[in-house]
């Protein structure tokens, strides 16, 4: 691709991208298939989610496009350069953030570290000092600055690893579950400040991987929902939960028998998933979207006649859970599927 | 910044977190036992052993000649072994290994610069063990007699067979995250066993020593008796004049240099198909 089409190439594409694990010698059985023939395209400027459960494929997506990972076949395309023959090319323009990770090289200093960083990068000293120091202000870790990295919790790690991926002022940021593991208020601080970068520049992108719903609702301009490799849904929040308007979005509270695994229980005409059990009450939430022309109460009946006691109802505004009930079939907690 | 500029940076870079590393200024103590202590004790015991099981004066001429290169050993040791070692640390240990490797540094510059602080590092263990040699042990020979110039060369020609070498050890240890350590020791120790450092290849079966004569430590060991202390430590290899032994030893870097830095690539790849490069497994 010449110079000037890279210009205005989308800052990801791929086409059929497939990826395969073979079965371990030592467990022979059939391979796994993590990504099944990905179509995306994400321009530049994007704030673009890959929403999914775990195992879904999402972090195979993220190795394969920051170049740790062949794809089985298909083509990855970052900035216009291609994710297998054109590593190099692809690596001067990325960085990637895994959420929950706390590696670190113990003796470095938090500051010396994200430096370092910088010059794997070929940033001048004279830009990358004060960007580090401004990182650590926005990580809230300017007075562990001189800390050495062995010293830190494993929160302030994560933070310190949150910043390194912006310490090169990446073209593209992959950022895998980036904020697992940490306490809310990071967390949101750290959501707010990615929201900040991207328009602060014009054709920073962002792809960012996670399975908290809010999140993606909260950052994300479009979204793919991703199940067992296959991406089943790509549009804006706004425009994906206007998929599901119409009919109640409903959860009842129901009683789950001590014992009882997570069998979902059978409801005609309604795709139904298990939300947050509550252990201390005993029960569990139930959610479904309920067709107009289908009552409550008869749902309710057939609860009944199954022997599943409903404790409480509550009726609710679409949101992108519902919108992943309704295109995967389950919920993100889920791994059974009723219809 | 210029593209030499860049690349002059991430080496002083790679080689500043590898001093930082190595250095382990938490645990000074640790850091002199391994860099002063470790290879003395190596030395000391090369010199207990010829004296009491092989009946060899230790201060004998057939015996400086494997001093000096076991002296010189600790460059495989330090940076050839070394380069396989950094792999996993940072893949096993910092778990650092995929935000080095998706970044634009390159892995060949990376373990380029990692590998100068353990050259250092090998560097003042060589000094130490041979001024103990010379001192405590007698094992002396005469400077004037030394031959500079192809003593430079061969040793810089070594040098580079064992960073080119390091990076083939490298591409191992990054396909096999459990298997990298027994790798790592078992090219130190299948080194020192090929190349004639603590015994002539002459003892070696004769279709091992067809295998010594391919590798260029061989050679190198052989080339830095030569011209440091006049002699080598093989009958075979003292057929060769002084300049088929550099041709040899320059021949043989030269296509085990191509070779490693081939197989590095190869590895590099299988690693990267098979997912290898960020899974930890050890520590």
């Amino acid at each position: 691709m010449p110079d000037h089409d890279r210009d205005h190439a989308p800052a990801v594409e791929t086409r059929a991208l497939r990826r395969t694990f073979a079965a371990p010698r030592n467990r022979p059985g059939a391979a796994v298939e993590a990504l099944a023939g990905v179509d995306v395209r994400i321009e530049r400027g994007e704030i673009f989610g890959l929403l999914g459960p775990n195992g879904a494929g999402k972090t195979t997506f993220i190795k394969i496009l920051t170049t740790l990972l062949f794809p089985t076949s298909g083509e990855g395309r970052v900035a216009g350069h291609d994710v297998v023959r054109a590593a190099g090319e692809v690596r001067r323009r990325i960085s990637l953030i895994s959420g929950g990770e706390s590696s670190g090289y113990g003796s470095l200093m938090v500051r010396e570290c994200l430096w370092m960083y910088s010059q794997f990068y070929g940033i001048p000293a004279a830009i990358a000092w004060p960007r580090v120091d401004e990182l650590l202000a926005v990580v809230g870790m300017t007075e562990q600055a001189h800390t050495r990295i062995n010293r830190l919790s494993t929160g302030q790690r994560q933070r310190m690893n949150f910043a390194r991926g912006f310490v090169s002022d990446p073209e593209v940021l992959f950022m895998d579950e980036p904020t697992l593991g940490m306490d809310v208020n990071a967390a949101r601080a750290l959501r707010g400040y990615v929201a900040r970068w991207v328009r602060a520049k014009a054709g920073r992108t962002v792809l960012l991987t996670t399975h908290y719903m809010a999140e993606a609702d909260e950052l994300c301009d479009r979204l793919a929902i991703i199940d067992r490799g296959r991406v089943l849904a790509c549009d804006s929040p706004a425009a994906l939960r206007r998929q599901v308007q119409g009919g109640q979005h409903v959860e009842l509270e129901v009683s789950v028998r001590e014992g009882d695994g997570t069998g979902l229980p059978s409801l005609d005409g309604i795709t139904a998933a298990w939300g947050a059990p509550h252990p201390e009450r005993g029960t569990r939430t139930l959610k479904f979207r309920l067709p107009p022309e289908c009552p409550l109460v008869d749902v309710l009946r057939q609860l009944e006649a199954q022997g599943v006691r409903v404790q409480g109802v509550a009726t609710r505004e679409a949101s992108l859970e519902d919108v992943f009930i309704a295109v995967v079939g389950r919920g993100l907690e889920d791994t059974e599927v009723v219809k | 910044m210029s593209r030499p500029a860049v690349l002059a940076a991430r080496l002083r870079t790679a080689a500043w977190l590898g001093w930082q590393i190595e250095a382990n200024w938490a645990d000074p103590f640790t850091f002199i036992v391994y860099s002063a202590v470790r290879p003395l004790a190596t030395a000391l015991i090369l010199a207990v052993m010829y004296r009491a099981v092989a009946g060899i004066a230790s201060s004998g001429q057939a015996f400086l000649g494997f001093y000096v290169a076991n002296a010189f050993h600790e460059y495989v040791i330090r940076v050839l072994v070394g380069m396989g070692w950094v792999i996993v640390e940072e893949r096993e240990e910092f778990e650092t290994l995929k935000f080095v490797y998706t970044s634009p540094i390159g892995m060949f510059t990376y373990l380029w610069g990692r590998s100068s602080v353990k050259f250092v590092q090998a560097s003042l263990s060589l000094l130490l063990i041979l001024t103990t040699g010379w001192l405590i042990l007698g094992l002396r020979w005469d400077w004037g007699a030394v031959r500079w110039l192809p003593l430079l060369l061969s040793f810089v020609l070594g040098l580079i067979a064992i960073v080119y070498f390091g990076f083939f050890v490298a591409g191992w240890a990054l396909v096999l995250p459990r298997a990298a350590i027994s790798v790592n020791e078992g090219v130190a120790a299948a080194l020192t066993l090929l190349c004639g450092v603590i015994f002539p290849i002459d003892l070696l079966p004769r279709a091992v020593q067809v295998v010594a004569m391919l590798l260029p430590f061989t050679w190198w060991y052989e080339a830095l008796r030569r011209f440091l202390i006049g002699h080598g430590a093989s009958a075979r290899l003292s057929s060769f004049s002084d300049g088929a032994l550099l041709a040899a030893l320059a021949v043989s870097t030269a296509l085990f240099s191509c070779v490693s830095v081939w197989g590095y690539g190869v590895l590099e790849r299988r690693a990267r198909q098979n997912g290898k490069l960020d899974q930890a497994r050890l520590f």
